[in-house]
């Protein structure tokens, strides 16, 4: 690849490896794998940056200097702060070489999921069962005309089994998902989807519903995720701050922003949907506490972001694949569990309340929504009967300054998510935590 | 073996605006040709982006059939070419189109910094099959979104505008930004009485999608089960596929990815619940009619259902037509439907709109109903939103007290 004087520029090129298989009811709906090959290419003249993608990666070359053509040759290129900012690393990490999801016969990955579909099509209540097994692997390559030259992989498997259960009037949708790193390290037991099953069957029959109104509740290490994504990591991603003084005095690190024992960071070095050695402008990844100890500690930037608050870099530039630039965007994202409490003394000083197991989805404004899917009312500080929870929500300042709970460091657990930001959606990220307790929520 | 093949071309430009300033420009072309492979019982589909290679995927179709997945042959005759493609502004202009008209919202607007995107993009889509139907495609749209943020506010984002459709009219977007900033700035409490609420078209409704799919329903699963045939909303209440109609501001081909053409197929009809969402297999197992709702989730994907067209239908010329004073939630991000039909809302922005014009900001509200109660005796109607200049969508407007 030739790069010119005067300009900033950098290719991304990206080979992904995909695989799907589909089971609605008894009938196989979709068994295929997939390869796309695309570049994505970059080039920044200090006053616009000029974007191009291509399925063609034969063409990168071309493509390059046509967006050359676009843009002002700048002698002064190298001394942008933005350019500044960039870390030019040489790397090879290829973490999946041995353990190749591509290698695993499509067959195989039929036989896995089509056995655990059985497992829960005896249910009585059971209406239709959907099972899917998905998996990706990306190989990256990075170069720019600073001189990264970087190639390294991500891969991760999902299997999700959902049912939709009805009696009478009543019915109720499921779903149990599981992620890992490889196929080998993917596991459904037949005991865990038999609990599934009987969680679900016991919600479709006694849940009740819910008196809408402000209650403690308790969030589940998944849920707690969520929360973590939707409540504070948006609004820790520095590209909202760019030209604005009011949010740079408002987001002043230092700031005290939560309740002391809340702690929020985000990496891109944990195995799993989240797991971003180096991000798409070739950053390596950090370990950024967003929270500390309720103090508001660091962000999560791209280079330009990072230059225009003068700030380091964190490893968080992503795109969703090779026909987007890279923004500002979370990996996986964990609330930390040092707490002394377990999940049951969180539960126990809770009179009244709520207890929200799993959730469908999450939003994150001024105010947070989340959707449970299974939740229990707490009473005397016990867990009661299954509840209808339609969403939670609560303004994201307040609910961060009432959470009055964190389990023990041995609770946190990891979960995958897909994450929308503008145009793109969905980006792989990880997201979760240990047990927390909030003093008050709204439940509608 | 039959087959059937579609080709979609799609070339996009946009420009990001960050800071109130054009940021970068940014261009797609892409193109990627499936070809489904039928024997009489299975599918078999293959797909490549870019360069294609028909004899390749010719085998690898025929080859995906030995994968065993069950699909209905059932290919139509039908020919028909449709070129929509529209001036709007040429895309090489499209970074002085944005520097011009974000100048102007600056000066309109200049409590708040705006971010976002100006795209335009083309899409042409062909579709043949071994019984010689021939459908094509051309259109394209353009698409302004932008998020304000008050300078003196610690939010990410204040309030959005959202202009889409085959127009580029300069003047309607900033008087409809500056609109919005005034009213942004000017709160309101909200009214003692009782008044309408509106959100937009099908905000509360499409959380109910996943149940219009008919392995879901025909198998007596989610909301709809066993309700085919059966009054459950108003009499005004009406769901349609139709694809051009919708908003007027999509760049939607008149067929769906199995060469069904749109035929205005009402699954809600006068508030009696007709039909579904069907695909090829789907109207074969269930006995269903085609409702032109096949998508792919990729370009080597077996169909599965999409909701392009999908729309509840206007039942006046504009919204002022069916309420001239109600509150308008313009933000509702969130929010979900209980498995016992109770909708959770919150609405993160509202507007108080009366005798037509929005007037102010009002507090947050949260929106708690049951969906048949608010798509039934609730439900005044749907029509086009006409408190913009620009194409920004249509508003259902319900008679329901929302709680602060």
């Amino acid at each position: 690849m030739k790069f010119k004087d005067g300009f900033y520029a950098d290719v991304r090129h990206e080979v992904r490896y995909a695989s799907n298989v589909r089971y609605m009811g008894n009938d196989l709906t979709e068994c295929k794998d997939t390869v796309i090959d695309k570049a994505f290419i970059r080039v920044y003249d200090g006053k616009m940056w000029y974007y191009c993608s291509t399925d063609n990666p034969e063409n990168i070359q071309s493509e390059l200097d046509k967006l050359y053509d676009c843009a002002t040759q700048n002698p002064d290129i190298l001394n942008d702060p933005i350019i500044k900012k960039f870390e030019v690393n040489r790397d090879k990490l290829l973490k999946y070489e041995k353990n190749n999801v591509a290698d695993v016969p499509l067959d195989k990955k039929r036989d896995f999921i089509e056995k655990r579909k059985k497992f829960i099509e005896d249910d009585e209540y059971l209406k239709l069962a959907a099972a899917v097994y998905s998996d990706r692997r990306s190989v990256y390559e990075f170069r720019s005309s600073l001189g990264a030259d970087i190639t390294y992989d991500t891969q991760h498997v999902t299997a999700a089994i959902q049912v939709s259960l009805a009696f009478g009037k009543e019915t109720f949708d499921n779903h149990l998902i599981k992620s890992a790193d490889s196929f080998e390290n993917l596991k459904i037991t037949k005991a865990e989807l038999e609990e599934f099953l009987h969680e679900s069957d016991k919600f479709l029959l006694t849940a009740r519903s819910v008196e809408p109104g402000s209650y403690p509740v308790v969030l589940a290490p998944s849920v707690a995720g969520v929360f973590a994504h939707e409540s504070f990591g948006h609004k820790s991603e520095a590209d909202f701050m760019l030209g604005d003084e009011t949010m740079k005095k408002e987001w002043a690190i230092g700031k005290k922003v939560a309740a002391d024992i809340l702690s929020i960071y985000d990496t891109g070095d944990i195995y799993g949907t989240g797991y971003t050695p180096y991000d798409d402008e070739g950053t390596k990844t950090k370990k950024t506490y967003l929270i500390k100890d309720g103090i508001l500690t660091g962000r999560l930037h791209s280079a330009k972001t990072a230059a225009s608050i003068d700030e380091e870099l964190t490893g968080n530039a992503r795109a969703i694949n090779c026909d987007y630039e890279p923004i500002v965007r979370m990996t996986t994202t964990l609330i930390e569990g040092k707490g002394n409490d377990s999940f049951k003394d969180l539960v126990k000083q809770i009179r009244y309340g709520y207890f929200i197991k799993t959730c469908k989805h999450g939003s994150g404004l001024s105010r947070f929504t989340i959707a449970p899917n299974v939740a229990y009312r707490i009473e005397n500080g016990r867990i009661t009967c299954p509840v209808k929870i339609a969403v939670i929500s609560g303004d994201v300042f307040e609910t961060l300054g009432k959470i009055d709970g964190v389990s023990k460091a041995e609770d946190m657990q990891i979960d995958g998510g897909n994450c929308g930001k503008m145009e793109q959606f969905p980006l792989k990220v990880g997201m979760g935590g240990a047990y927390i307790s909030v003093s008050e929520m709204d439940v509608q | 073996m039959e087959t059937e093949k579609i080709i979609t071309k799609r070339e996009s430009h946009s420009v990001n605006i960050s800071a109130g300033k054009p940021d970068s420009l940014r261009k797609v072309v892409t193109s990627f040709t499936t070809l489904r492979a039928y024997d009489g019982q299975h599918i078999g589909v293959a797909g490549q982006i870019g360069k294609t290679d028909e004899n390749e995927l010719y085998n690898k179709a025929a080859e995906a059939l030995n994968r065993g997945v069950p699909y209905p042959c059932s290919l139509a005759t039908d020919k028909k070419e449709v070129d929509d493609v529209k001036k709007i502004f040429p895309s090489n202009e499209i970074v002085k189109v944005s520097s011009s008209l974000l100048a102007r919202i600056e000066q309109a607007a200049p409590r708040f910094t705006a971010s976002g995107k100006i795209e335009l993009e083309f899409t042409e889509k062909e579709y043949t099959n071994s019984k010689a139907s021939h459908l094509k495609y051309k259109g394209n749209n353009l698409e302004v979104s932008i998020a304000f943020k008050d300078k003196n506010s610690a939010n990410i984002h204040d309030f959005y505008y959202g202009h889409g459709g085959f127009v580029y009219d300069e003047d309607a977007i900033v008087s409809d930004c500056k609109m919005l900033a005034d009213a942004f700035l000017k709160e309101v409490a909200a009214p003692e009485k009782k008044i309408p609420i509106a959100l937009d078209r099908g905000a509360v409704f499409s959380r109910t999608i996943g149940d219009l799919v008919p392995e879901a329903c025909c198998n007596g699963a989610g909301k709809f089960a066993n309700k085919i045939g059966k009054k459950l909303f108003a009499d005004t209440f009406s769901l349609v596929v139709d694809r051009k109609r919708a908003d007027e501001k999509s760049n939607a081909p008149f067929f769906d990815t199995e060469g069904t053409i749109d035929n205005g197929y009402k699954l809600i009809d006068g508030g009696i619940f007709r039909g579904l969402l069907s695909n090829k297999r789907s109207a074969s197992l269930f006995n269903l009619p085609l409702s032109a709702s096949a998508a792919s989730d990729s370009f080597d994907s077996v169909p599965s259902y999409g909701t392009e067209g999908l729309h509840i239908v206007d039942t006046a010329d504009k919204v002022t037509d069916i309420a001239d004073s109600f509150i308008y939630v313009a933000i509702t991000s969130g929010g979900d439907i209980a498995p016992d039909g109770t909708v959770g809302m919150p609405c993160q922005l509202c507007y108080l709109v009366e005798n037509g014009k929005i007037v102010g900001r009002l507090p947050h509200v949260k929106l708690t109903a049951n969906l048949f109660d608010l798509y039934g005796s609730a439900y005044m109607g749907t029509a086009k939103n006409n408190l913009y200049k620009g194409n920004c969508g249509s508003l259902d407007v319900f008679d329901y007290h929302i709680k602060k």
